[in-house]
């Protein structure tokens, strides 16, 4: 089973410690560069991340240890992304738990998994897509902290596009 | 679930929440501005956009810096909904192709007409050359979201089809920044033995551009007659928006036509009056959209949009384009497109960067473009002197007092033309080792072009003067490119633009500047510091050129207080110049006080009369009553030294010191030529000689008042007027005492010699001839051959006039 392949020791944010195979850990830039700094030796500590998203990200990681995804057609044309990326990646970021999309996105910014940021993203973008304003606060839990009279001030400057358009 | 969200999405980092944002179009955008305050000041923030194009590389990026947040997300709202639903055929305008075969213009490719087509000039193999096809969008600018071309098949032939293997789409702004490129490949198999197949080609984002350009690659097609490869296309089209306020006759009709198609595909089932309100629907929709897009695109641009397609700010937009821009390739570059003046202008105003491109060119040909050898040598001309040139001849005819009149002034600029042709040569080459390497330089028709412009930045050319000489130099006007394209080796290339043009074109400016006579032409302030050159010590630097004219008159002469220190026996210097005070002092006094003082006969080396020149001479009124007096008292007849005195003033001296600064420029010019001493006589003596034609024809007096007055009166020739005339010349020209001894020596040899009778009497207008064509033209000759045989280097002998 070890084939040479190196393993690498992650320490999470509780102090739990991962084992996972360098090529798989090194989707990171991050911990990629620290290796390189530091050598496999010593423990990578991961200090933001709590080790159940680690866990999750290290399986994206595994998956896509070989292949880089291809980057995802901005704008969006759809809200429903298994139409367009992989099928796989696709059910990967289908996360009920906001918060816990949210942490991967934090994660994979800190981490600095690119195409994971890209994914998680453009998951975000299609709770946001096709909404009104309403349902978007519904969605993200976020208050509405306009006055009646700032709403009515933006709706105006909205309606100047919809006239063009009507 | 949702009570769990302790982290929302305001506290996701801004770079995330860019990534995610840039996921959505601009209507979502617009939805989610309206959630809440977080997401309203996160997309006012200035770095917005410009963050939102780096994560959304499928966005046109727009020029956001002019407009509102809610301007950007209208502007593209608006081109979403154009995009999406109206794209349709952009009327083009066709500029150019890479070759062409016999009578089958790239014209052809933008009517309807299927026998009708372009055709590249033939290759020996499928892939020995590229051929583009450049295009203008008609009266603007658009946004282009695919193109489609449809090559050229023939019935007749054997090989039907003409295409390219691999297209690469280009657009931007001008030939030289075509900042989108796509490149796509033809789909052969499918074309084959379809008549009427169009290949359409949509691009990865919609394109702002005014340009197109289509490099066509790889040959198919061979004609049997010729076994040779041929790219012929019989149409091409661009699809998307056009960018235009839609009031000319052309766009409406367009639009109608546009309108009637889509309501024959979407709606032929409704019946004629639905379907004429259908139209009129459809046709305010668009054009309320088209005018708003067109409205933001322009104040996106930062201008009016009535000026949006005005000359100079479209050339502005692209100079900047320009120099942002790093490896660009200027060959093959059309005089014809605008841009390219603005890109070569650009270049000419900065040597660096010429000498770059340059470098770059050398690597790939050995020969220089049209426009480029046009700026080669436009740097090369020297401006400085000919703008200086050309308004000392200006001044100098207006000071002959002559008007408007047509063949006077024909024969000026004839002259002038001849001065131009042997005296203006061109610098130092620039960039020596590069061109060696190049061989070849194109014969262009546009220099009349950036020549004038170049020749305003030395001389203040008012606006409508300029438009008159760049009207009538544009002597190829009418059939620009035969006359264009000539490629000819550089030394002829030289001797033309230096034997033909330039002076043709002095030739015109000073025609037209003549005919002005109400205008003013003047030198730009900065080019009037005459550069401050060594000089040999014998010259003086002594003198403040800014109190020249008082302190010349107050400046003791060295070797004046030296004779009077021997003479008096003096021994302290101060005390002589004391005394050359008082002595001047009491000269003047005497003067004043008597009327009468004769100065008959009187020779300079005499110490009194001395005085009484010098002050005379720099009090001008006092002159004149004394000479007026005289002229009373004399009954008619003035002597040598008086008639001297008369005549002096008429002299315009700062015409004459202005010409000769100019002819000191132009000898040494030719001397920085780096030519072998005998080339350096023979070019000294032509410009002598030329100078000597231009004093004699030319170098008349001021007016003098009252001439007819002046008529029964009597002058005679004075021996000493060799000295009264050096001597003024001092207050303008920076020589040494001892230059004037020597000069006036000289003069005298020579006037000795030359004239053999001194004492001759003369009428006014002999006289006056005399003073001019003798006088002033000797003299003037003698001045400057003693000058430029003494000093190397003169031009800073003249002081700020």
């Amino acid at each position: 089973m070890d084939k040479g392949s190196t393993k690498v020791k992650l320490l999470s944010l509780e102090g739990d410690i991962i084992e996972v195979d360098e090529e798989v850990a090194k989707k990171s830039q991050l911990i990629k560069n620290m290796i390189e700094d530091t050598g496999t030796e010593d423990d990578v500590p991961i200090p933001n991340v709590k080790k159940e998203i680690l866990l999750k990200i290290l399986e994206y990681c595994e998956k896509h240890k070989n292949d880089n995804p291809p980057e995802i057609e901005k704008p969006l044309t759809t809200s429903n992304l298994s139409e367009l990326v992989d099928p796989y990646d696709a059910k990967f970021i289908d996360i009920e738990n906001l918060e816990q999309l949210f942490e991967i996105i934090l994660a994979a910014n800190y981490l600095d998994i690119k195409s994971l940021l890209d994914l998680a993203c453009a998951k975000v973008a299609t709770l946001i897509k096709n909404k009104t304003p309403d349902e978007i606060r519904k969605t993200f839990n976020i208050p509405n902290d306009f006055t009646p009279e700032e709403e009515a001030q933006i709706r105006e400057e909205n309606k100047w596009a919809e006239e063009a358009t009507s | 679930m949702e009570r769990e969200n302790k982290i929302i999405l305001s506290d996701i980092a801004d770079d995330c929440l860019f990534r995610i944002l840039s996921n959505l179009n601009f209507q979502e955008l617009q939805t989610l501005r309206q959630v809440n305050k977080r997401f309203q000041k996160f997309m006012s923030q200035n770095e917005f956009w410009k963050i939102y194009y780096y994560y959304n590389k499928n966005c046109i990026q727009i020029n956001y810096k002019h407009l509102s947040l809610l301007e950007v997300l209208n502007y593209y709202y608006i081109l979403d909904v154009l995009m999406k639903n109206y794209t349709r055929e952009l009327r083009l305008e066709s500029l150019y192709s890479s070759s062409q075969d016999n009578q089958q213009n790239i014209f052809e490719t933008l009517n309807d007409n299927q026998s009708l087509f372009w055709s590249s000039a033939s290759t020996e193999g499928a892939d020995d050359r590229d051929e583009f096809l450049l295009y203008k969008i008609d009266d603007g600018q658009g946004f282009i979201s695919s193109f489609s071309i449809k090559f050229f098949y023939a019935h007749y032939l054997q090989t039907k089809l003409f295409p390219a293997k691999r297209i690469r789409f280009e657009a931007g702004f001008s030939s030289q920044y075509l900042a989108y490129s796509e490149d796509f490949s033809c789909n052969l198999n499918f074309q084959q033995g379809v008549q009427d197949y169009e290949a359409t080609f949509t691009l990865k984002k919609p394109v702002l551009a005014q340009v197109i350009k289509i490099t066509l690659s790889g040959r198919v097609g061979i004609q049997e007659t010729d076994n040779r490869y041929y790219i012929a296309v019989e149409r091409f089209r661009v699809l998307g928006v056009q960018i235009s306020n839609l009031d000319s006759n052309e766009d409406q009709n367009d639009l109608n036509q546009y309108i009637q198609q889509q309501i024959k595909q979407k709606y032929n089932n409704k019946d004629e009056s639905q379907k004429e309100e259908l139209s009129q629907q459809l046709n305010k929709k668009i054009c309320n959209l088209t005018r708003s897009l067109a409205q933001l695109v322009s104040k996106s641009q930062s201008i009016e949009f009535n000026k949006l397609f005005n000359k100079r700010v479209i050339q502005e937009q692209e100079s900047k384009l320009f120099l942002e821009t790093q490896d660009l390739n200027l060959f093959n570059q059309l005089p014809e497109l605008r841009a390219n003046f603005v890109a070569y202008e650009l270049i000419m105003k900065e040597p660096l960067l010429m000498k770059k491109y340059l470098e770059t060119c050398v690597i790939y040909t050995y020969q220089l473009s049209e426009l480029e050898s046009l700026v080669v040598i436009i740097q090369k001309i020297n401006f400085n002197l000919l703008a200086k040139a050309v308004v000392v001849m200006v001044e100098f005819y207006r000071d002959f007092d002559a008007t408007g009149d047509e063949t006077k002034i024909e024969n000026f600029s004839k002259k002038f033309f001849q001065f131009i042709t042997f005296t203006v040569k061109f610098n130092q080459l620039p960039y020596e080792q590069i061109l060696q390497q190049v061989e070849y330089f194109s014969n262009s028709g546009f220099y009349y072009y950036l020549f004038i412009e170049k020749l305003t930045e030395f001389i203040d050319i008012p606006q409508e003067l300029k438009m008159q000489i760049i009207e009538q130099t544009n002597f190829n006007h009418n059939n620009k490119k035969s006359e264009s394209l000539q490629c000819i080796n550089k030394r002829p290339m030289l001797n033309y633009i230096q034997n033909k043009l330039i002076p043709i074109y002095c030739f015109i400016c000073l025609k037209i500047f003549l005919k002005n006579t109400q205008t003013n032409i003047t030198l730009k302030n900065q080019f009037l510091n005459y550069k401050q050159v060594e000089v040999k010590e014998a010259i003086k630097q002594s003198m403040c050129s800014q109190q020249m004219d008082i302190e010349q008159a107050e400046t003791t002469n060295q070797k004046k207080i030296i004779h009077l220190m021997l003479e008096k026996n003096i021994n302290s210097e101060s005390e002589a110049k004391k005394l050359d005070e008082e002595m001047k002092k009491q000269a003047l006094e005497t003067f004043l006080d008597n009327k009468g003082v004769d100065l008959i006969n009187q020779q300079p080396a005499l110490r009194q009369n001395y005085y009484i020149f010098e002050t005379l001479i720099n009090n001008p009124d006092q002159l004149n009553l004394y000479v007026h007096s005289r002229l009373n008292e004399k009954q008619n007849v003035l002597n040598g030294f008086e008639s001297i005195c008369f005549f002096i003033q008429y002299i315009n001296y700062k015409l004459i010191i202005k010409f000769l600064g100019l002819a000191f420029d132009l000898a040494n010019q030719s001397q920085q030529q780096k030519i072998s001493p005998q080339e350096l006589i023979n070019e000294k003596k032509n410009i002598y000689r030329l100078i000597q034609l231009f004093f004699q024809d030319h170098l008349k007096l001021k007016s003098i008042e009252n001439q007819e007055k002046y008529k029964q009166f009597m002058f005679t020739k004075s021996t000493s007027a060799y000295y009264l005339f050096i001597k003024p010349l001092q207050n303008y020209l920076k020589i040494s005492d001892e230059d004037v001894e020597i000069i006036a020596e000289s003069l005298k040899q020579n006037l000795l010699t030359g004239l053999r009778v001194d004492q001759k009497i003369l009428s006014f207008n002999g006289y006056k001839t005399f003073v001019e064509q003798y006088l002033l033209g000797q003299q003037v000759m003698q001045i400057f051959k003693h000058l430029m045989e003494k000093y190397e280097i003169l031009p800073s002998i003249i002081s700020e006039l």
